[in-house]
């Protein structure tokens, strides 16, 4: 399998579509970094700041952004080229069992990608940790939590792992469907759909759990403040609220629970954050649950080993034209 | 008609056994045995859609049959080992497989990485040379020629010294000087190298130079194989009449002892007996029969595989 990894590395090499991809995550990265470098020049926002290196860290290392959409196409771009230029054949008529050939596309694929969002993500980190420093307190821009939000070691951790490991789900899925389908047409459209579907229901529902969990959260600031000035009328309009709305505010969250674990985008897609402190020294800060986390995790890893076993036996069952 | 060369002298380096293969339900390779002996040149014709392709999709790993084996190196299709031996194997099958964004080293070196072989620089102008590949540096493939496709194609399928070659219609879109210097090359390989070739064309002309057998498929089946010695006594030399009246010319033939012969619609008679052709004219003379032609001529590869089509319809 060597000799095959050896091979698509030196195609990969020579690939002016990746060579180009590269150029353009560059390019993006410079221009993104000019950008939240002129925001943070003119306007003022009393300690909070766009550009730094944890903020460009989450910010650019979403599957979803623009850079990372192009991330699978190329992968889908390079597998599917050995069908459609027949290089594919050469290998098998050389005596490379199918299950090596696919498990050699696989590991190449994953690591285009990876060379593909090492560049853009670090190249945007260390712009803006040259800028802005990477002092997690700072409040900063942080992916889709907006602007303002700190975060924690934890949470960078976390987001990570998460993050590293949805895009190990998006490579494997663009290279079973590649292999399946074998040319550009279907094969695009599916990966985009399927990316940009899962990131879409996750922004979509997360939002709407994030409106609950605000009107719940301020309710029950609201019945805190009632009870600690004595406001019979007001403590029990809050209860009556919660209560009425705890039925509903349940089942979202629980339901959301659920998407953290199926949903292999949902962790990295959504914006969770809490408070700290009160007034002036209120924080906002990103944050990611166990449920986020560990069901971020199972459900990537599970997803990449059926996609990556599924795909294998696929392939090895079909005939190559 | 069924003229087996398993039983030659030389061992065969492929064999199928009873090998099947469907494509969208229909059977497109129905039952084939097929013997191919080491050393050979194997010339396999048939129609468009025969088989043939399929038939070296199957040998060369690409395809899996529904049903039956074949051997390699003595080797059974479902034997794990069979990985290791494929790399005696080198084949063109459909079009040549080529990136075309690399330019013809880069190809070659890709080749050579996935297949473990390490070429010089020096070796690889060689193989360049020897397919004729001349004046290309750096450029890439896809400003190639159809001709030079294949040629470079051919220069690929020789990185790793086969021993056995699969090419199927190497010479489509070479001209004639291609052509033949493909058939020089392919007679070279085969005689100096000893490389099995199993080779399909559907310039039959170019195949009788070159094939030491022969496999002839129509609708998935192998109609016959047999060797070109064999083919040669086939290809019988016969002697067209063209006759007024047929039945009185079968009448006075047969008087003649005459009876391998064939009579086609448009009054012409083709005698495969070894006839002269003035006891032929005194014969039909005498019946009073009168001849408005006579021609004597040789079967080739085309007309033979052509009846064998007709007999097997």
């Amino acid at each position: 399998m060597s000799r095959l990894l050896k091979a698509f590395f030196y195609k990969i090499s020579k690939d002016i579509t990746f060579k180009i991809t590269l150029i353009i995550g560059g390019g993006i990265a410079i221009l993104s970094a000019l950008v939240f470098f002129l925001l943070d020049a003119l306007i003022d926002l009393e300690g909070i700041k766009f550009f730094t290196g944890h903020g460009m860290l989450v910010t650019s290392f979403s599957p979803a952004q623009n850079y990372g959409i192009a991330i699978p196409i190329n992968v889908v771009s390079f597998i599917v080229l050995e069908f459609t230029q027949g290089t594919i054949r050469n290998k098998i008529i050389a005596g490379h069992s199918k299950f090596k050939i696919y498990t050699s596309l696989y590991i190449s694929g994953l690591i285009l990608a990876a060379s593909l969002l090492f560049v853009y993500v670090g190249f945007l980190t260390l712009l803006g940790t040259i800028a802005g420093g990477f002092d997690v307190n700072v409040p900063t821009m942080l992916g889709s939590s907006g602007i303002g939000v700190s975060a924690t070691p934890e949470y960078l951790v976390r987001f990570v792992i998460v993050a590293i490991l949805s895009y190990t789900t998006i490579v494997s899925y663009a290279v079973f469907i590649a292999t399946s389908f074998r040319s550009m047409g279907p094969t695009i459209p599916l990966v985009l759909v399927a990316i940009l579907g899962l990131f879409f229901i996750a922004v979509i529902y997360g939002n709407i759990v994030l409106v609950q969990k605000t009107i719940w959260n301020n309710l029950q600031d609201a019945l805190k403040a009632a009870e600690e000035v004595g406001n019979a009328d007001a403590i029990k309009y809050a209860k009556d609220e919660l209560a009425e709305m705890k039925p509903t505010y349940d089942t979202l969250v629980t339901v959301e629970n659920v998407f953290k674990c199926v949903d292999p985008l949902y962790s990295v897609s959504i914006s969770e954050t809490y408070t700290v402190g009160e007034g002036e020294n209120m924080k906002t800060i990103a944050t990611m649950d166990n449920f986020g986390f560990y069901g971020g995790i199972a459900s990537n890893l599970v997803y990449s080993a059926a996609l990556f076993f599924g795909g294998a036996c696929l392939f090895k069952k079909r005939d190559v034209k | 008609m069924y003229i087996s060369v398993e039983g030659g002298n030389n061992m065969n380096l492929i064999t199928t056994n009873e090998l099947c293969k469907k494509y969208n339900k229909k059977l497109v390779i129905d039952h084939v045995n097929m013997h191919i002996p080491e050393g050979s040149i194997y010339g396999f014709v048939g129609e468009n859609g025969s088989g043939k392709t399929t038939i070296m999709r199957l040998l060369t790993g690409l395809a899996e049959p529904i049903s039956g084996t074949y051997e390699i190196f003595g080797l059974k299709n479902n034997d794990p080992r069979i990985y290791e031996k494929r790399k005696y194997i080198s084949a063109i099958v459909e079009t040549t497989s080529l990136v075309p964004t690399l330019t013809a080293k880069q190809n070659i070196r890709y080749f050579e990485l996935y297949t473990g072989i390490e070429l010089t620089e020096e070796q690889r102008d060689e193989l360049l040379a020897k397919v004729n590949l001349h004046d290309i540096e750096g450029k890439k493939v896809k400003n190639f020629s159809l001709g030079m496709r294949q040629r470079l194609g051919i220069a690929l399928a020789l990185v790793s010294k086969p021993k056995l070659m699969f090419l199927d219609e190497p010479m489509n879109g070479l001209d004639p000087e291609g052509i033949a210097e493909l058939r020089d090359l392919l007679i070279e390989l085969n005689q100096k190298d000893g490389i099995t070739v199993l080779i399909s064309s559907h310039i039959l002309s170019e195949l009788e130079k070159i094939a030491s057998c022969y496999g002839f498929i129509s609708h998935g089946k192998i109609i016959q194989e047999i060797t070109a010695q064999e083919l040669k006594e086939k290809c019988r030399k016969s002697l067209m009449v063209k006759v007024d009246n047929i039945e009185k010319a079968e009448k006075a033939l047969k008087g003649l002892g005459i009876c391998d012969y064939k009579v086609s619609t448009n009054g012409e008679i083709q005698i495969y007996d070894n006839v002269k052709i003035k006891d032929v004219m005194a014969c039909l003379d005498a019946a009073d029969v009168s001849i408005s032609a006579i021609n004597s001529s040789e079967e080739s590869v085309e007309e033979y595989y052509l009846n064998l089509i007709k007999e097997g319809k």
